[in-house]
């Protein structure tokens, strides 16, 4: 499997209190393929994602991921686990406002020894005419594609996407959601999304439902739907 | 209702408390020094007046060859003046001039640090500089003329509040001139040195100092009626041992209020700065409340509030320091040169209002404008975070540059305003530190010139024409001539001297020609063919000389004329002279000598000079730490605190730590070398200007040598409190949360 995960369990310290976030997360997930994860906001589904990209640490449990153990990664080891295997995309596109699209996508071209073609790609996002431009003189769409350019030129093993479609309006969701569904393809880029939008389950190899820091629900779905046809 | 945003205001404070402590000290700092300075010079001016007014200083004073017969000092009442006898004995031990007086009774009394005036014969009250150079104390054996006397008290004398051996000197003498009282009879008994039959007279009548001159040139003609001449007399004006302090100390004041102002400016473009980055930070935010109704004005006020608090409260606090230890810097400092009488320390609510409402005032109106041009935009703009003023351009591509160094110049243009503002804090802390070091260096340099520049070894001013074999004649005339920029009258030296002088060779000057001390020509803006207009402020007459040529005295700034022509204009006769110069001691008899100055003597003046201005040097560099340390550090960690989120995504993303310092902190690292390298010729220009407007007000020419390695010494300074601050910067970078990062719901 390329991510067995067992018992995790997730505290968050409020003043003398501890807060579970995670109660107990059992799962596994094959190379390649989309797994989307559902929930209402508190269930547990961005921390659960933090934790996979490493940016989390947790308290009981085991996560393995490609053969690593994550519970037992120093900072640094961290640190290179995210810069050589993961790709993130944000809710909020994360971009760094002073950089132009071209160059938040070589944020990410730095970190791999063999990043996809820059020009290329940019074609394929359909950037290439606002490679010059500031974050701040695009779309919300154009913005998230530039994130998604940014995650993706380093080719990364596993990508980690946090309420891709959040912020973005039905049409232009759709658009990024063909675009994910499309490198899934190509690349065969294992994609973890965390989203509170049942529909885009239905363009999922797997869907995980977690309530309350629980697994309550999981599904496979043997006939991922094409993401242009998703209706919500 | 109050507007609940402000809530935030002490949040932030608390949050930011790093940044705004560091201001506050600064902007307390800079208010404590010249609220310190406004205090000691008002109370000493005050104090000054009250002394001379409660003390009786003279009107002026007379001296005659002999003492007057009753008959004749009578006459003083004829011209509605009260007179009283300040007659003195002069004489020198071992380079220490000793003056002796009687108590003075009516005139020119003294005023009393410790002690008393004396009551017996073997009593002696000691001047208060002189004494506490030598340890004297009230009670202590005094030894003069192979006598021993008690000192019964330390005081000052309203005559000799600048301790000038001659009136005409430039520099004062603190260490080897003593002033001293002893009782009427004791000093009956005095034989020892030259006795001078000095006439001080208060006018009972209000007169101008023209009016004054014309009663006492009347008297000359008096006494001359008993065989009597008069060899010295002067006004208080123009007596520079009673006026030299308070245009000291007015002099003092443009340089310190230019300074104040400067720094300030810093200031209020340090909180341009913090506030213009704040904006961009809560952009959509602002979008929000704008949207909602809020008005721009009510936004503008309330980032306002902080600066305002926090300059208002530096400007209470500040003048704590001012009132309590700050003063006494200045106080020593004036005290240690000025004989002045003790002081009584005043509160200077003008010294308050301006030190407190000044910065408010260039605060507010440097942040009103920059707050308002950034709240320009409508609510969308800053919503979607579009802040700039050109949206359409597109960025540059810098295909050429590697990605990092086109990151790190991106870093650069967004912080382009921080860096400006850093610039401009590095060039004033440069400056503020080449001052500092260079002023002894300076008079050191000027006290080797005047040493090496006089053509003589002797310099004899006479109380009248007597024959000296060896000496060369000179006539010699105080006069002034107005500075515009200073706004002030200062003291020219015209030396009258002999067609054939040995000392000024080949000048060959025609009847109304001179040759000029260069300081003369720098200090006026003059050129040789220029005509040079002097007066005689106590006759009201102009006198108009062609420069011709210059030379580089500078012991002070001398006019060299022939001397018929000095005493033509000045009303002499033809061959009068009242000096001479001359290589090797003259025999005279001391009763007619005025002053004797030796290069020697000059040179050991200037040292006592620089050692009193020694606080200086450390108060400077003090100053200079302070200005470097704040810039660089607020601003510094204004970049890293507006990166905060991006330095959150990269290590997100797997950045190593010290790539993310190479963009973000590299950057400023580039920046303040740069910086400090562009400063070094804009140093070399603007140091030199800034020293000569310092020593302006000096009624001399000190020419400014800076040496230039001194041009360099901000370069390792500026760098040592940079990377301070750099390894500070870094650990932020370290221990920032990547998880907070991500939280930016605002887009």
């Amino acid at each position: 499997m390329f991510i067995e995960i067992k018992g995790l369990k997730k505290f968050y310290k409020n003043g003398d209190k501890e807060v579970a976030v995670l109660k107990g997360i059992d799962c596994e997930i094959e190379e390649g393929k989309i797994c989307v994860f559902l929930g209402p906001s508190g269930s547990g589904k961005s921390t659960l994602l933090n934790i996979l990209g490493g940016i989390e640490v947790f308290e009981e449990g085991s996560v393995k991921v490609n053969d690593r153990q994550l519970g037992s990664l120093k900072k640094r080891a961290l640190d290179d686990y995210r810069r050589s295997d993961l790709g993130f995309i944000f809710q909020f596109y994360n971009l760094i406002q002073n950089l132009t699209v071209k160059e938040n996508i070589e944020v990410g071209a730095y970190l791999s020894k063999n990043p996809l073609p820059l020009d290329e790609l940019l074609e394929t996002l359909g950037m290439y005419e606002h490679r010059n431009k500031y974050p701040n003189q695009l779309s919300g769409g154009q913005q998230q594609r530039t994130g998604i350019g940014r995650a993706l030129i380093k080719n990364p093993a596993l990508l980690i996407c946090d309420e891709p479609t959040g912020a973005l309006d039905y049409s232009t969701s759709l658009d990024v959601l063909k675009l994910m569904q499309e490198v899934n393809r190509k690349y065969k880029t294992t994609m973890l999304v965390a989203t509170h939008n049942t529909a885009i389950a239905e363009m999922a190899h797997e869907s995980f439902i977690l309530h309350d820091g629980l697994l309550v629900e999981n599904k496979k779905n043997e006939h991922p739907t094409d993401a242009k046809e998703l209706v919500w | 209702m109050r507007n609940p945003i402000h809530k935030r205001l002490k949040r932030d404070l608390w949050h930011n408390k790093g940044r705004y402590i560091a201001i506050f000290l600064i902007t307390a700092a800079m208010i404590a020094i010249i609220s310190g300075f406004f205090i000691i010079q008002k109370s000493v001016l005050h104090t000054f007046d009250e002394a001379m007014a409660d003390n009786r200083a003279e009107d002026g004073q007379l001296t005659t060859a002999v003492q007057l017969p009753d008959e004749a000092e009578k006459k003083f009442a004829d011209y509605d003046l009260t007179v009283a006898r300040l007659f003195y004995r002069n004489w020198e031990v071992d380079k220490t001039m000793f003056r002796i007086y009687a108590d003075r009774k009516t005139i020119n009394r003294a005023g009393y640090y410790e002690g008393g005036a004396p009551q017996r014969d073997d009593e002696i009250a000691l001047e208060r500089i002189y004494a506490k150079a030598h340890g004297y104390a009230v009670g202590d054996t005094f030894r003069l003329a192979d006598k021993d006397y008690r000192v019964s008290g330390i005081m000052a004398l309203p005559d000799y509040s600048a301790i000038l051996r001659n009136r005409n000197d430039a520099l004062m003498d603190t260490d080897t001139f003593c002033l001293a009282l002893v009782t009427q009879s004791a000093f009956d008994t005095l034989s020892k040195g030259t006795i001078s039959y000095t006439y001080a007279f208060e006018t009972d009548v209000p007169r101008s100092d023209k009016e004054l001159n014309e009663v006492m040139d009347d008297l000359r003609t008096e006494f001359a009626a008993f065989q009597i001449p008069v060899v010295d007399g002067t006004v208080q004006s123009a007596n520079q041992c009673m006026s030299y302090v308070m245009d000291d100390m007015k002099g003092d004041v443009p340089m310190m209020v230019v300074f104040f102002i400067i720094n300030i400016l810093v200031i209020a473009f340090v909180y341009g700065v913090i506030s213009k980055s704040m904006i961009e930070d809560e952009a959509p935010v602002i979008g929000t409340m704008l949207a909602m109704g809020v008005k721009r004005r009510e936004l503008i006020m309330h980032y306002l509030r902080l600066p305002v608090a926090v300059t208002l409260a530096a400007g209470i606090i500040g003048n704590i320091p001012a009132y309590t230890f700050i003063k006494d810097f200045y106080k020593n400092l004036y005290y240690s040169s000025f004989s002045l009488f003790p002081l009584k320390t005043e509160v200077d609510v003008e010294a308050f209002l301006m030190t407190t409402v000044l910065p408010l005032v260039l605060i507010i109106l440097i942040n009103l404008l920059m707050l308002a041009s950034k709240l320009r935009f409508t609510p969308i703009r800053f919503l979607r975070k579009d802040l700039k003023r050109h949206r359409k351009r597109q960025a540059h591509e810098w295909k050429r540059l590697s990605f990092m160094r086109r990151y790190r110049l991106r870093v650069f243009v967004a912080n382009r305003a921080s860096y400006l503002v850093m610039f401009m804090g590095i060039f004033l802390a440069g400056m503020l530190l080449i001052f500092g070091t260079s002023f002894k260096p300076l008079m050191r340099s000027y006290a080797d010139k005047v040493k090496t520049n006089v053509p003589y070894e002797h310099q004899y001013l006479l109380r009248m024409p007597v024959e000296a074999a060896g000496g060369e004649r000179f006539t010699t005339v105080s006069v002034q001539k107005h500075h515009a920029l200073m706004d002030a009258d200062f003291n020219l030296q015209i030396f009258g001297i002999e067609p054939d002088s040995r000392y000024y060779p080949n000048y060959n000057l025609k009847d109304n020609e001179a040759y000029v001390s260069e300081g003369i020509l720098k200090k006026y803006g003059l050129k040789i063919g220029d005509e040079l207009t002097v007066r005689d402020r106590f006759k009201e007459k102009n006198y108009t000389y062609v420069i011709r040529g210059t030379n580089d005295y500078l012991a002070s700034m001398g006019v060299f004329v022939r001397r018929e022509r000095v005493n033509e204009d000045f009303g002499f006769e033809k061959d009068y002279f009242n000096g001479y110069f001359s290589d090797k001691e003259l025999t005279i008899d001391e009763n007619l000598i005025l002053t004797e100055i030796d290069s020697r003597h000059l040179s050991e003046l200037i040292e006592q000079f620089i050692d009193t201005f020694g606080d200086i040097t450390p108060a400077m560099i003090g100053l200079s730490s302070i200005v470097f340390t704040v810039v660089i550090y607020i601003l510094s960690k204004v970049i890293i605190e507006r990166a905060a989120q991006s330095i959150g995504y990269l290590k997100v993303f797997g950045y190593r730590r010290r790539e993310i310092a190479g963009i973000y902190v590299r950057t400023t690292t580039h920046m303040i070398c740069l910086m400090l390298l562009i400063c070094v010729p804009l140093w070399f220009l603007s140091v030199r200007p800034m020293m000569e407007f310092s020593v302006m007000k000096l009624n001399s020419y000190v020419p400014i040598d800076v040496p230039d390695y001194l041009h360099l010494l901000p370069i390792p300074a500026g760098l040592c409190i940079y990377f301070i601050v750099r390894f500070f910067n870094i650990r932020k970078i370290y221990r920032g949360d990547m998880v907070e990062a991500l939280k930016d719901y605002t887009g």
